[in-house]
Formats: structure tokens, C-alpha cells, sequence
């Protein structure tokens, strides 16, 4: 087996140094190489193959984001991680949406090897590099037609700070770039429990701007293909209503990663339509839910790796389509998320395809967490469903 | 000449005595009349003149009361426009016998008519009938004359007054008036409110010593340095108009203290000879907005320049931090290595072989990768002395940068500061271009230091921010030289230039062409009020396409005195 290879870019060279001599006690696992500059970091990426490139933002001739946006397009295999000791935010925001993870300067060399080696993990079990390529090369994740309108909204001058809150929860790309974000000391501290609620209160609503706007100024304004745009259409509502229920379904602790993970439950699907989208012969498998082969659902678990968001929205993303049997102590995110997700099913046209999950679904609602509260969980479910058409109505003005 | 001497209308002629009768002695009534500065005259009842005395015929030149003398009458000689007013007055008195007075112009032998007042006093015969007049004209030409000029010159003077009461009362400013020994003489109300004197309270005491004695820093400032005297003493010898305008520090009568500016000018007349009116206004706001101006544009850079001094002090923590990880770690291989070797050297270990012991040695060597150690472990203690230092001279560039200024200037090092300035923004520039230092010999310069540290930063980030879009990388030229008693300092880069039509603004407070958050266009104004308040100018050369240069110019001595 080959060792993985990391490759640092710096424009001072005793920065270089002092990760050489520091990581030395990694050198019999991995193979690393140093840059002072963009275009040598180029040119050695184009040599040879890397696993993880770390690089400072600021620097003469070709900066950090500029670099590592040139990554992101001819190597996107490659995770990418921002180490800067920059605190300006609009520089920070030109690589919120280049890097994967964001390093402050300083930072001791156990948080270096740490990333480095969550990224070196792939999650794909059959599919590792195809997912990883796939998942790499997104620098953001569009907002989906049904939704354009509400972050047209946020943008807009007026927009306040429990609007920017309700605009972030009911936006699958702005969801998982305030986690990806929030979940690194770059923006300064951590929110402490990681809701995208207390997310957008710790950030403020100009800098939840500056971030939706950066991500939606990646994408064009081009319309989808009708049928495409079609089936977005149904996965946002049905995102929506599942974090809508899963409010409901959770347990008051696992809330904020219920609902996140809700919404994220079909991010793989969403980009690989997008990537999909730009290729002259798409080899999207709508119905296998594969995209050249590789599941939609491996694509979007790695996704979430790659960006550092919490392990229990991961673990719930990927196993969303796994049976669970919780036991009785607690429900815990991932079978709440499954148990929304399965009820806002039934209140959908399904495909008979899909197969039904009656017998699961009763055993979930069943469990002393959810029995214990008086709910008709099939209406509850109805009224979510109904709640997301809401939202959309709200976000159109 | 014939005349008759009243003398000699005899005691028979009347009840009351005649003027002979009056003096009833032996002296020649006539000599008497005829030595009377005033015209002395007796006329009858229906107006026919009797007599007259000498000064009387002197200054008509002619006879009235002779017979002889054709046209007679005593209205001949009056001015026309004061007969009527004459005439009736003398009916009127003919009726009642009161004493008769009138003012009348009378025409004199030069023709000239001059004013008169004419006095006459009834004389009465039997049965109380008046029987004739005895009168006098007083020539009061020149006492009207005079007493015109004064009613005259009293009314304009009073209007003048009340005018100019109500403008200096009504005035912002405070304004007040010295003799030529500086006591006052006048205190307006605006004064009088800013000083908390009332005017009648300082009224001829000495100004100096109730509201200038002290300086700012609470030393005596004594009268014969007092700027204000001097300047008024200097005026009102060379004839100087006014002083131009000049800070000062004056006292309340509470003992507080307060800012003005104010100028003297002398005063050549007034009540009490010349003086000096000064006027002064109070400064108080007007120096806590441009402290607040200033420290807008203080806290605007230090926003600015706090994210790259971060980043200059993150960098080398980053290396030094991984350099003494490095070192720990290298000092525990070292030491297991020197454990083995202490191992081999044991006597316990016995009769074992040379080879043995040196294969042992070998092999923690290799483990230990001691080459690698050899030449790591100095570069790294090096390298992060090295970062320990940048991040020192880092910090004390900052303290020396952010030097808080007190009131008065002191020598600076100018060079010194261009270089602390540098090292602090250098991150703002390094990416866009390479500075240049031309520092000449320059003595100690007389100034404020911080302002001064404030004025090259802006000059800096300003070349630094025209070179943004180059392209390629700039160059940004710093010189500094002294040219007599200046010093010449001058920021270039080879940046875009100012266009024309910009040109004229860019000193004026808040214009920028800095987007928004680049900058509140205060810098350059900032640069004018600084060199300004120094003494110094600025000033700006710039081609469009080639680069521009600002050139600052301070004396070395400081501020010349305002007096100068």
C-alpha cells in the first residue's frame, strides 16, 4: 500500500520548516512535500499524487484561495485545508467556499496531524476515490430551485436576524457551509451546540449574507432541466418536512443535529445532479440513485466528511436508508431522522419500488421515547409536509 | 460824530434809573459801554435804536441809532429768516414787560451774518409805561458753533456706542479692551460668560493676571512672555494692524481652564489712550471634535492594521511553536541515545565484545537518526530565536508606533519613526510591493511624534492601496533629507496616479475612492491638519500611469512662534 502524501504550501520558508521537523515523527506514515508558492504547488500536484494539500491563504503572486480554487478544479481527490493566520473576514470568505477545513495560525501540530488524518479516511466502502473526486471538486452547494427566492430574501438589504435564521434552515447549501464553518476556529469560537440557529445568531446576519452570497455567486443563474428541476423540487420538500417532523420526533438534546442532518439527507443526490448537470453525457441513474456508479448517498456522506461536519449528522445522512432498531434508552439522531423521514415518505406518492417500511416504521414509533408523547405521528407528518409548502410561500413575498 | 450818551437822557426821563443812574458815580458811562465786549443798545418802545455802543457800531459798522444814517431801524441788520421770530418777540415783551431774549443772526460790517443772542430789559416811566429798552447782543457764533460740534459729535458717539454695544454684545466670540498698561477697559458678555468675570469686576485690573497667568501644564506664565501683551505692545509701536490668530490658554475666574483662539489688534484712541482689543473664542468643542476625528482615523487604521500585525505575530508563533516541539522531541531522542551509550559504557555488561557495543551504539544512532539531529536541532534553536525576535521588535515598533503625544512636542528621530511605521504595516504592502528606504541625515525634529507616526502610516496604506491593481509588483520609495533648517520627507510609488479632477480633493476630509471598509477618506485630511499644526506643509505630485509622491516638509525647529 502507498503511504498517503500531504503537500504544504507557505510563502515563508521557516513556516515550511518548522512543520517539517515538527511532523517528522509522521514520516514513516506519511510522505510529505513542501512549497513556497502557488505555482510550485501546482506543478507538484500535477507530478505526482497528493491526498491532502495545506495551505496559507496570503501570499505573493498566487494567493490561498486562488490556489486552492485551482485545486479544486484539476485535483478535486485532493482535501484541501486552509492554514492562515489571517482574521480578516472578507479574506476568510474568499476560501470559506476554496477549503475544505480552516486552521488558524497558530495551531499546534496535533490539530494539523488530526485533520490531515480524518481527511486521509475515506467513507465510501466500494467507492472511496470515485466519491471522494465527485465530492472534492464542490467548493458550494447551489440552492435548490424551490428555494432560490428566500435566499434572493436574505440577501436583500432588510433582512433580519430571524429571517436570516429561518433562510438558513430551510437552505441545504447554507446549512452545511454555516456547519462547515462553525465547526473550525477559524470564524472564532465554536456556537456551543452547533444548531444552525445559534450558528446564525453567533455570526450576525451581514457576515450570513457575505457567506450565502459567496456560495450563490458560484453558481449561474441558468434554469435546470425541467426534469431535473422537477425531482429537486420533491427532495427540498421533502428535506424540509423531514426537519420540520424530526423537530417533533427527537429528543430536545438531538434537535439541532436532527434537523440539520434532515435536510442534509439528500445533499449526495443534489450534487451529483449538479455535477451531472455540467457533463456533455450525464450518467445519473435517477432511480439506482447512482451518478457514474457511485451512490448518490456515498457521494454526500463524503461530502459531509470532507467539510468537518459532526459526526452524528454524518452518521444519520449515511444511514438514513439503514434499518434501525434503537434501543430503549434513547432514540438517538440517526433513528429519528430514519423515523421522520419514513413518515413524511407516507404522506408522498411513492414509488411501490421503494418497498414499504410499515413494519419498521411501527417498530420506531413504538419506542418508549416517542410512545411517551400523546402525537398521531401520520398527521404530525401531514402537517409538516404542509409546513414546508408554507415556508416556500413566506420566502416568495 | 454825533452820538448821545445814555448818560444824558437825564433822571427826569423815567422812574427806573438810567444806566448812569445805575452806576450813580462819576465814571464816564459812555467809557463804560464802549468797553463792554458786547454790543450794548437802548432803543424805544416802537423799536428806534438810541443807542449804541462801540463794539455795537465796530461790528455792524455803521451808526443804527443816528439819525443820519438812512434805514435805520433795528431789524436792518437781522437775517430775514430770524426777523419774524425778532419782531414778534419784541411785540409780545412791549405788552407784558418781561425781559426780552432772542437768538438772531446779525449781519457784521463784513457782511458775514453771525449769530447773536439779544437780551433787553424794559425801562419804566411813570404809571409803570415802559419807556424804552435797554439791551445787549453777545455774538455766540463760535459757542454755537462748538456747542453743535459737541451735540453733534455727543449723539453720533452715542449712536456709535449703542451700535457697537449691541454687535460686540451679541457677539460668539469673546472680546475685550487693554489700556496701554493691559488693565481692562471693557469686557464683552460673551467674554464675560466664557471667563465667568463680570466686566465691572475687572474693570482696570490687570487681564494678564486674572485670566492668562498660568500655561497649560500649570507653570506661571509671566506678563513678559505673554504673547498677547507683546503682540499689542509691538502693534502700537510699529503699527502693526492686528496679530494673526494664535492658541492660547485662558482661566476662568473658578480657576478652570479653557482653549482659545484669539488675536490682538491695537487700539490707537479710546477713553484711556491706546490699547488693544483682543478677541478670542472658545475652542473647547472644536478641539474635542478633532480629537474625535483623529481618533476615528487612529482606531480606522489600527482596524486595518491589527489584522496584519496579527498575522506578522501568528507567523513566527506558528514555527517557533513547531520548532520547540521539534526540539523536545529531538532532546528525548538524544537522550535515549545517550542512554544506550551510557548502557554500553556499564561495567555491568562485562567481558562483552568491542563489536557488540558498538553495533548497539550504531543502531540507536540510526534509530535516532543523530545526522539528522546534527543539523536540525541548531537551525531550529535559530530559526526560533529568529521568530522570538520579529515578534519583539514587532511589539515594541507598535509601542513605539502608538507613542502617546503630550501637549508639547519634543525631538524626534524621523528616520526612527519612518522605520517603526514600516514595521508595523509592512504586511499591508508586502504582497503588493517592495519598499525602499533613502533615509538621509536628519537632525532631531521638533514635533508631535504619534501625529507624525499617524501622517507616514496613511502615506504608506496609500501607496500601498495605488499599487493594489498593478499587476506586477510596485515600489514604494521613502527618502527623507534635511534642507537647511527642513526636513523633506517624501512617500513615492510608481501606482497609478491621481487623476486631475481628483487631484484638488484629496485633502479634504472624507473624500475617498476607497470602497467602503478600505477607508473613511480622513487620512490625507488628517496629514494636512498635522503638518499644518507643525509649521510644515504637504504636498502632492502625481502622473497618471507613472506614480505619485508626497512630499511633507517640517522645520526642524518646530513650530515657529506665531509672533514670527
Amino acid at each position: 500500500m502507498t503511504m498517503p502524501r500531504a503537500l504544504f504550501v507557505d510563502d515563508e520558508p521557516h513556516i515550511l520548516d518548522g512543520l517539517r521537523r515538527s511532523l517528522r515523527g509522521k514520516r514513516e506514515e506519511w510522505e510529505m512535500a513542501f512549497a513556497t508558492d502557488g505555482a510550485e504547488a501546482l506543478e507538484l500536484l500535477g507530478r505526482s499524487r497528493y491526498d491532502v494539500v495545506v495551505s496559507d491563504m496570503r501570499m505573493p503572486g498566487m494567493d490561498g484561495a486562488e490556489l486552492l480554487t485551482n485545486i479544486s478544479k484539476l485535483h478535486p481527490e485532493v482535501a484541501r485545508v486552509v492554514l492562515s493566520g489571517h482574521i480578516e473576514p472578507e479574506a476568510a470568505l474568499r476560501v470559506a467556499v476554496a477549503g475544505h477545513r480552516f486552521l488558524t495560525k497558530p495551531s499546534d501540530v496535533e490539530s494539523v496531524i488530526g485533520v490531515i488524518e480524518q481527511l486521509l479516511v475515506r467513507t465510501s466502502v466500494s467507492h472511496q476515490s470515485e466519491a471522494r473526486r465527485i465530492a472534492g471538486g464542490v467548493r458550494s452547494i447551489p440552492t435548490l430551485p424551490e428555494h432560490t427566492d428566500g435566499i434572493v430574501a436574505l440577501l436583500a438589504p432588510e433582512a433580519n436576524l430571524a429571517y436570516a435564521v429561518q433562510a438558513a434552515l430551510h437552505d441545504i447549501g447554507l446549512t452545511a457551509k454555516l456547519l462547515q464553518l462553525s465547526n473550525s476556529t477559524f470564524f472564532g469560537s465554536r456556537p456551543r451546540n452547533s444548531s444552525v440557529e445559534s450558528i446564525v445568531n453567533a455570526m450576525g446576519v451581514p457576515t450570513v449574507q457575505a457567506v450565502a452570497g459567496a456560495g450563490h455567486a458560484l453558481w449561474s443563474s441558468e434554469p435546470w432541466n425541467p426534469a431535473t428541476e422537477l425531482h429537486l423540487r420533491t427532495v427540498w420538500r421533502h428535506a424540509v418536512a423531514t426537519a420540520c417532523l424530526v423537530d417533533v420526533v427527537a429528543s430536545p438534546a438531538n434537535r439541532p443535529h436532527s434537523q440539520a442532518a434532515a435536510l442534509l439527507q439528500d445533499v449526495g443526490r443534489l450534487i451529483c445532479l449538479v455535477a451531472a448537470g455540467e457533463e456533455p453525457e450525464p450518467t445519473v441513474d435517477l432511480a439506482a440513485a447512482r451518478y457514474g456508479g457511485v451512490p448518490f448517498r456515498d457521494v454526500g456522506v463524503e461530502l459531509l466528511h470532507l467539510w468537518g461536519l459532526p459526526p452524528p449528522i454524518v452518521t444519520a445522512v449515511a444511514q438514513r436508508d439503514t434499518p434501525q432498531r434503537p434501543d430503549s434508552s434513547g432514540l438517538g439522531v440517526t433513528a429519528a431522522v430514519r423515523t421522520a423521514h419514513l413518515l413524511i415518505q407516507q404522506t408522498e406518492s411513492q414509488d411501490p419500488s421503494d418497498g414499504t417500511y410499515d413494519d419498521e416504521l411501527a417498530l420506531l414509533l413504538s419506542h418508549p421515547q416517542l410512545k411517551a408523547q400523546s402525537i398521531d405521528w401520520h398527521q404530525a407528518a401531514e402537517k409538516a409536509s404542509a409546513q414546508a409548502g408554507q415556508w416556500n410561500g413566506r420566502g416568495r413575498h | 460824530m454825533s452820538r448821545r450818551p445814555a448818560a444824558q437822557t437825564g433822571p427826569g426821563q423815567g422812574d427806573r434809573p438810567t444806566p448812569g443812574d445805575i452806576v450813580n458815580t462819576d465814571i464816564d458811562v459812555e467809557l463804560l459801554a464802549d468797553a463792554i465786549p458786547h454790543a450794548v443798545w437802548v432803543a424805544a418802545p416802537q423799536g428806534t435804536l438810541e443807542y449804541l455802543n462801540r463794539r455795537a457800531i465796530d461790528y455792524t459798522g455803521q451808526d443804527l441809532a443816528s439819525p443820519d444814517t438812512p434805514g435805520g431801524g433795528c431789524y436792518s441788520l437781522v437775517h430775514p429768516d430770524d426777523r419774524d421770530a425778532a419782531a414778534r418777540q419784541w411785540a409780545k415783551v412791549n405788552g407784558t414787560g418781561a425781559p426780552y431774549a432772542v437768538d438772531c443772526r446779525i449781519r457784521g460790517a463784513d457782511g458775514l451774518f453771525r449769530w447773536h443772542s439779544v437780551k433787553a430789559t424794559a425801562v419804566r416811566g411813570d404809571a409803570g409805561r415802559i419807556v424804552r429798552w435797554i439791551g445787549t447782543a453777545t455774538d455766540v457764533e463760535d459757542r454755537n458753533a462748538l456747542e453743535d460740534r459737541e451735540r453733534r459729535s455727543r449723539l453720533e458717539s452715542q449712536g456709535d456706542r449703542t451700535f457697537q454695544s449691541v454687535i460686540v454684545d451679541s457677539m460668539a466670540e469673546g472680546l475685550y479692551t487693554v489700556d496701554g498698561d493691559g488693565m481692562l477697559t471693557a469686557l464683552n458678555s460673551a467674554g464675560a460668560r466664557m471667563l465667568g468675570w463680570e466686566e465691572k469686576d475687572l474693570l482696570g485690573r490687570s487681564v494678564h493676571a486674572a485670566v492668562h497667568f498660568r500655561r497649560p501644564d500649570g507653570t506661571p506664565l509671566p506678563e513678559s512672555e505673554c504673547s498677547l501683551l507683546g503682540t499689542r505692545l509691538l502693534g502700537v509701536r510699529t503699527g502693526a494692524r492686528s496679530t494673526p490668530l494664535t492658541d492660547e490658554t485662558f482661566i476662568r475666574k473658578d480657576g478652570s481652564t479653557f482653549p482659545v483662539s484669539c488675536s490682538a489688534a491695537p487700539l490707537k484712541m479710546g477713553a484711556t489712550g491706546p490699547g488693544a482689543v483682543i478677541v478670542f473664542r472658545d475652542m473647547t468643542e472644536v478641539r474635542r471634535a478633532e480629537l474625535e476625528a483623529r481618533h476615528d482615523q487612529k482606531l480606522e487604521s489600527l482596524g486595518r492594521l491589527s489584522a496584519g500585525l496579527a498575522h506578522e505575530i501568528n507567523t513566527p508563533i506558528q514555527f517557533v511553536g513547531d520548532n520547540t516541539r521539534f526540539l523536545a522531541s529531538a532532546y528525548q531522542d538524544m537522550l535515549e541515545l545517550l542512554l544506550v551509550y551510557r548502557t554500553c559504557m556499564a561495567k555491568t555488561l562485562g567481558e562483552m565484545a568491542w563489536d557488540e557495543r558498538t553495533r548497539l551504539a550504531q543502531e540507536a544512532e540510526t534509530k535516532a537518526d543523530v545526522e539528522y539531529l546534527a543539523s536540525e536541532i541548531p537551525v531550529a534553536a535559530s530559526q526560533s530565536l529568529e521568530g522570538v525576535e520579529r515578534v519583539a521588535s514587532l511589539v515594541r515598533a507598535m509601542k513605539s508606533f502608538s507613542y502617546k503625544d503630550s501637549a508639547e512636542q519634543s525631538y524626534a528621530d524621523l528616520n526612527e519613526a519612518i522605520r517603526t511605521t514600516l514595521t508595523v504595516a509592512r504586511n499591508e504592502v508586502k504582497y503588493v510591493a517592495d519598499v525602499t528606504l533613502d533615509l538621509g541625515e536628519l537632525p532631531e525634529v521638533m514635533c508631535h511624534r504619534g501625529d507624525l507616526n499617524q501622517v507616514f502610516l496613511n502615506l504608506l496604506i496609500n501607496a500601498g492601496d495605488a499599487l493594489e491593481g498593478k499587476g506586477e509588483r510596485g515600489e514604494i520609495r521613502i527618502t527623507s533629507r534635511a534642507e537647511g533648517p527642513t526636513a523633506v520627507i517624501s512617500f513615492a510609488d510608481n501606482g497609478s496616479g491621481i487623476p486631475e479632477h481628483i487631484k484638488r480633493s484629496i485633502f479634504e476630509p472624507f473624500f475617498t475612492t476607497k470602497e467602503v471598509g478600505r477607508g473613511t477618506g480622513q487620512g490625507l485630511a488628517l496629514a494636512r491638519a498635522v503638518l499644518d499644526k507643525h509649521g510644515g506643509s504637504i504636498e502632492v505630485r502625481s502622473v497618471v500611469g507613472e506614480g505619485t509622491t508626497f512630499t511633507l516638509r517640517l522645520p526642524v525647529a518646530g513650530k515657529p512662534a506665531s509672533s514670527a
